[in-house]
Formats: C-alpha cells, structure tokens, sequence
C-alpha cells in the first residue's frame, strides 16, 4: 500500500486516443486517467475490447500517438512486461531469453531467479518444451530481472486452468510483496483483481473512459471467499459491467 | 547417424542409384555417341581429373561460384531486411527489382563484359547481379513477416540494436536466409558457367564451350556432372548442417 499524499511512480493522462481503420478513425480510450503509486497494487479492469491493452501501451510508451501525455517519461523508468501471450525467443532457451534482456554490464546467473518461479530444472530448455503455465513464469522471470520500479502485467492468468492460475497468483502475489515493487495488472476477473488489488480501476466498454476507482483497503491476508463474494456483489450492484 | 539419419541417407543412395540405372538403360537403348553411358562420363571425368585439366577447371569454377554467392547474399540479405522494415524504401526501389528480376542472365552477363571488359571482374558482377534480386525478393518478404508480439516485446525491454539483430531478428530471418542460399546456390553456379562460356579462359563453362565446338558429349557430360557433384557434396555437409543447426529449437515432430 503507497503512502498517502506521495508522488505516484507513473501517470497517464489520455484525452483521446484514436485508432486509424480503412473506415475512419475509431476512438479506443478517452478520457482516461491512470496513477500507479510506489508499492502500489493496480488492478485495470474492464470488458473486452475496453481499450485495457492499449492503455498498457500508451503507458509503457510503445504508442506515442494519442492526445496526453506519461509522466515521467517510461523510459526513465525500469519496467518489467509479462505480455498476455508469454513472447518469449523460441530459439532461445529459458536462461538465455532472461540474460538477453539485460545490459551486458547487469548480466549474471538467472538461476536465483529461475529459483524463485520455481524453474530451475527448466533452466536450459526451449519455450516449446514448456506448458502454458511454465512459459508465463519464464515471462515473469523475464520482467522481474530488470529489477522493475512497475511491473506491468497483461492477463497473466488467462487461458490457464484454475490450479495453475491459483499458482502463478500466489507467486505474483508473493513476490510483489517481498520485492516492494509497484504493479500494474490488466485483466476482465473480478475475482482475481479482489485478491490482489490495492485499488481497482474500471473502465467502460469501448471507447474506455474511467468508470469509477475503487480502493480497497482490507489487507490480503484477510480477504477470503466470504469478503471477496460480498465485495464482487457490491460492486455488480453498482456498476451493471461488473458480473455478480 | 541415428536410425533416422541412416535411413535417411539410404534413401537418397538409392534414389540417386535409380537415376543412374535409368539413365544407363537410355544411352543403351540409344546406343548413340550424343548419350553416352554413365560409366563412360565417370570414366571420362576420372582420366581428366588424373591426367587432364579437370581439378583446375573445377578449382576456377568455384572460386567465382564462392565469391559471386557470397557478394549476393550479403548485399540481397542487406537489401532485402532494409526493403522489409521500410515501406518507403520499398515503395523506391519496388521498380528497380522488378527490372532486375525480369532482365534476361544472358543480358546481363553481355552487358557486363562490354561495360567492364572480358574481366574477372565483370563475371563475378554479373553473376552476383543475377542473384541479387532473388535474395532481395526472399528476405524481405521473410522480414515483412517477422512477429509484431517479438518485435514490441524488444521495445519494451528496450534491446539494443545488436541484441535485436542477432537474437530476435536474424533467427527469425534463417529460414528464408537458407531458402535463398539454396536456391541461390543452384542458381549461382548454371550463370557463372555461363559467363564462362561467354567471357573467361578457364573454368567450367569454358571446357564444356570447347568440348561443345568438337561435339562431345562425353565431356559436356563429364565436366558438368564433376561440378554437380562438388554442389551436392556441399549440399549435404555444409548446408543442410548448417540449416539443421540454426532449427535445433524446434521441438522434434511427433512420430505416426
């Protein structure tokens, strides 16, 4: 949880971001403002098509083009990516794909690292080799070994069957805590934004506009199934996006 | 060699063998001077490699077939990554190529010998002239099909230049790179015999011009075969090593 009244880490302001289509341009987000303070827990959350990704990308300046601005700059700012599809070389191996996106000067062994996914004895093999749920920790491997101020997490959880979601959960969870970092998660599971969330932002459909911010200040610990049921109703009553 | 390897390599043996048998029963049906047997070619081939000009022929042959593909591919790889990563760049020299590609190897080879003299020089241009656009046309379209998710996962992690070139771009390009270098190879060595027979006092395309004037066939089949062979020699260990080298990440496909 960030202290109250500092500096936020990042913030995008978008006052309109236009998509250019063979039939005219076609708004994917406006008006839209996002802060992500130091330590802080961001849930961004909304129905597909919302715009969610494309935020991420505004943010992490890999689209400049749109009326606003980020600030500060991103790229005065460490920031791990896990992408929703893992985007990892396949023609590199687990080890080699983490040391590549490291400045020569910072390469060292991964293996503490590939240790604490839990993908150590995976170290020298190919993507190909590995299962959905193995390749998305090589990913998160990848983001945490720039040492980030903000990771940035695009549906980390999707496509991956409930115990293994439940499991790469846990260790974002874990390790967010341990390292005291700021995250950003994009993702359209209530539940999962409940569990981990400092604080919730909702978008509409498209073109996504701010629907409401939603801060939650039950620790994790103690928000189990009875408090994540009774949050996820309250806000389905508020909010006609949010499913019950 | 692995059970795979072994069975792979005897299939090739015997296919290889059942063109020679075929090829056999030919010239013994024809029982004519203008098809020889393969037994006399090889004979013819074995004498001029041991008592006649063969090994020079080939040495010569090979050189410009090694220079020319090798000025080819680092230009054609050069040009067509440049061409694949630009729109503008394309849109610019889209007609250039198109002339390139559609001029005659003949044409060029003639121009090239008027333009430059009867040179070394000239041979090796024209061949590499010929090749070029084949490369260009190859490794853009591999560029243009590069993985958008790779490419903006690069720029995310903000990867240097090198990094980008050596380990997400150039693996993603060694397919077509191989595509082109096989293509180019086979291509390479039918156009530098040819400027040979037009321009150059040695080499291969100059013993079959001669062996042509007297109308023997034995030795246009002879010199021509002796280079065939040397191709397919490096074929099989050199290219399709290497090609297996650059592909070893590929998971193993599933055995039927």
């Amino acid at each position: 949880m960030p202290a109250a009244g500092a500096p936020p880490l990042l913030a995008l302001e978008v006052r309109r971001k236009d998509y250019r289509t063979p039939a005219g341009p076609v708004t994917a987000l406006c008006d839209l403002s996002i802060t992500i303070g130091r330590g802080e827990f961001v849930c961004l959350i909304g129905p597909s098509g919302c715009g969610k990704s494309t935020a991420l990308r505004l943010l992490l300046g890999l689209d400049r083009d749109f009326e606003g601005a980020v600030t500060p700059d991103p790229r005065a700012l460490s920031i791990g990516v896990m992408f929703q599809e893992p985007r990892l070389l396949p023609w590199r191996t687990v080890a080699q794909n983490i040391a590549l996106v490291l400045p020569r000067r910072m390469r060292r062994d991964p293996g503490p690292l590939l240790a604490e996914v839990g993908l150590a004895p995976w170290r020298d093999h190919y993507p190909g080799e590995l299962s959905l749920g193995l390749a998305r920790r090589a990913a998160l491997a990848r983001a945490l070994a720039v040492e980030p101020a903000l990771l940035v997490l695009d549906e980390p959880f999707v496509s991956l069957d409930e115990a293994a979601a439940a499991e790469l959960r846990g260790l974002v969870a874990r390790i967010a805590e341990r390292r005291a970092m700021s995250v950003l998660m994009v993702t359209h599971n209530i539940g999962e934004a409940l569990a981990l969330a400092d604080r919730l932002i909702l978008l509409t459909p498209a073109p996504g506009r701010l629907l409401a911010e939603v801060p939650l200040e039950t620790p994790r610990v103690a928000r189990g199934p009875g408090w994540t049921a009774e949050r996820r109703r309250a806000l389905a009553g508020r909010f006609a996006t949010i499913a019950a | 060699m692995t059970a795979g390897g072994v069975k792979g390599a005897l299939g090739r043996g015997l296919s290889f063998l059942a063109l020679l048998a075929l090829w056999q029963a030919a010239a013994l049906a024809l029982h004519s001077a203008e098809l020889p047997s393969p037994l006399v070619v090889a004979g013819f081939a074995v004498d001029q490699a041991l008592h006649g000009d063969l090994l020079a022929q080939l040495a010569a042959t090979l050189r410009r077939v090694v220079i020319s593909f090798a000025v080819a591919m680092a230009i054609g790889c050069a040009g067509g990554i440049a061409l694949g990563l630009s729109r503008r760049l394309d849109a610019l020299f889209e007609t250039w190529l198109l002339v390139l590609l559609n001029l005659p190897a003949l044409v060029i080879a003639i121009l090239c010998y008027i333009w430059l003299g009867l040179t070394e020089a000239a041979a090796i241009v024209a061949v590499a002239l010929n090749k070029i656009p084949n490369v260009v046309v190859i490794l853009r379209e591999g560029t243009r099909a590069i993985d958008p998710g790779l490419e903006e996962m690069r720029r995310a992690f903000r990867l240097s230049p090198a990094a980008w070139g050596r380990h997400v771009l150039l693996p993603q390009l060694a397919p077509f790179v191989a595509a082109a270098a096989r293509s180019g190879l086979a291509l390479v060595w039918k156009i530098v015999l040819l400027v040979e027979l037009l321009g150059r006092g040695d080499g291969i395309g100059y013993a079959i011009s001669t062996r042509f004037q007297l109308f023997d066939v034995r030795g246009v089949l002879g010199y021509a075969f002796a280079f065939t062979l040397v191709m397919l020699v490096v074929e099989y260990l050199v290219l399709q090593p290497l090609e297996a080298h650059a592909g070893r990440w590929r998971p193993a496909p599933a055995r039927a």
